[in-house]
């Protein structure tokens, strides 16, 4: 079809002036135009002709090439593109345009066309509204813990959402019919929420599993203890063992993040000799006469 | 859902058409925070505006003209698929009742 003569398509003579090329054009394309016969289903594939040939022929030195025989009318088809008609009764969006006063004054008849008109056509399509984006920034325990969050919305309305336990950064939740409320009596879409998670200042969250670096003193590194330590659920006892060093790593079984049956990950404890803030006159004086410290060289393990 | 930037680019013309068409009320999107939300029915209408005001010549009376009928023919088009496809569904409906009157006399 792209190699018919494009001065045949548009009715036009080979000698014709650009004002007779274009005017043809344009008595063809009101006559052709899909949109403005949304009716007529082979519009569409006149109008594309007529436009690939207006293409050539409506540019002066385009016609100058297609007349030397340079370039020819193939490869000159025009891209596949949608047309207002598609949508403008069906589309997301058409109640925006398309309007009742074509029978506003059809007196009893109104009555039935205005009902097809606001239930969406009668033809099984009921508009739905459109989904509407929101962010939410949580703490990083409500996130893994849950519970109920409010979205204040731009209106001054706010959304109650449950944020389900486990939840992760970046995740989506879709909170149905919460969205724009559908056209002429339609379906509300959809609310969809992105979760943004706030970092928790000794919390790290790996998976399903937490990461947690728990300082012990020194002293409770040497001779082992009973210490608390933190976790997203409240506070637990560890037992280190005699001799921790910085760097061991404890795990508590089931304190982690919970995933959807609500089984939990685990919770891994690295722990962290810290001496204490203050220089301590005793501990220096203890450790100048301490020789077995002397002698180990950690840096060892690493060469040197 | 795309925001203005991405509506010029697709349709091809420049911020300032668009602004014109906004409020001559030929396009109407949905408002987002402080910008435009347009759906592919606005880049498809955009797409027809452009064809009537560029190459087919159509001045900017002539483009408020056409927009306004068009759009109370598809309000009639949808109007009418509703009472065409009420007639069809009623037809398909007494069809299938007098199958099963049809099927009653063979099996006695």
């Amino acid at each position: 079809m792209a190699n018919a003569d494009p001065y045949e398509l548009l009715g036009v003579a080979k000698d014709a002036t650009q004002q007779d090329i274009q005017k043809a054009f344009r008595r063809l394309a009101k006559q052709y135009h899909p949109d403005l016969n949304p009716g007529d289903k082979d519009a569409h594939s006149k109008f594309q002709e007529i436009s690939a040939a207006y293409d050539i022929l409506g540019d002066e030195k385009k016609r100058a090439r297609f007349d030397s025989g340079e370039i020819d009318a193939s490869g000159n088809e025009q891209p596949q593109r949608r047309y207002y008609r598609d949508f403008a009764q069906a589309g997301p969006g058409s109640q925006r345009y398309e309007n009742a006063e074509g029978f506003a004054d059809f007196g009893d008849a109104d009555d039935i066309l205005s009902s097809f008109f606001s239930r969406g056509g009668g033809r099984g399509i009921h508009l739905r509204g459109d989904d509407l984006r929101y962010r939410l920034e949580v703490d990083f325990l409500d996130a893994v813990n849950g519970g109920p969050q409010r979205i204040a919305l731009p209106d001054g309305s706010s959304l109650d959402v449950v944020i389900p336990p486990g939840t992760r950064d970046g995740q989506i939740l879709r909170l149905a019919g919460k969205g724009a409320p559908g056209p002429d009596g339609g379906e509300a879409g959809d609310a969809l929420i992105e979760i943004g998670v706030r970092p928790h200042p000794f919390f790290k969250r790996d998976g399903a599993d937490i990461r947690l670096e728990l300082p012990i003193s020194l002293t409770e590194a040497v001779l082992g203890a009973k210490v608390t330590a933190p976790t997203p659920i409240g506070n637990v006892t560890v037992t280190i063992p005699k001799g921790s060093n910085t760097g061991k790593v404890l795990r508590l079984k089931g304190r982690g993040v919970p995933d959807r049956s609500g089984k939990r990950g685990d919770q891994y404890l690295t722990l962290q000799v810290a001496l204490p803030d203050a220089p301590d006159a005793e501990l220096e004086a203890f450790v100048t006469g301490w020789s077995a410290g002397r002698a180990y060289n950690p840096r060892q393990k690493i060469g040197v | 859902m795309f925001d203005a930037t991405e509506l010029c680019r697709q349709v091809g013309i420049q911020q300032a058409a668009l602004d014109a068409w906004i409020e001559a009320g030929w396009l109407r999107p949905e408002r987002a925070r402080n910008d435009w939300r347009f759906s592919t029915i606005d880049l498809v209408r955009a797409q027809f505006i452009l064809d009537l005001s560029g190459p087919m010549g159509v001045n900017d009376e002539g483009v408020d003209v056409i927009l306004g009928l068009l759009d109370q023919i598809h309000g009639l088009r949808r109007a009418l698929h509703g009472v065409t496809s009420r007639q069809a569904g009623d037809a398909a409906s007494s069809g299938g009742t007098q199958r099963r009157g049809r099927g009653g006399r063979g099996s006695a």
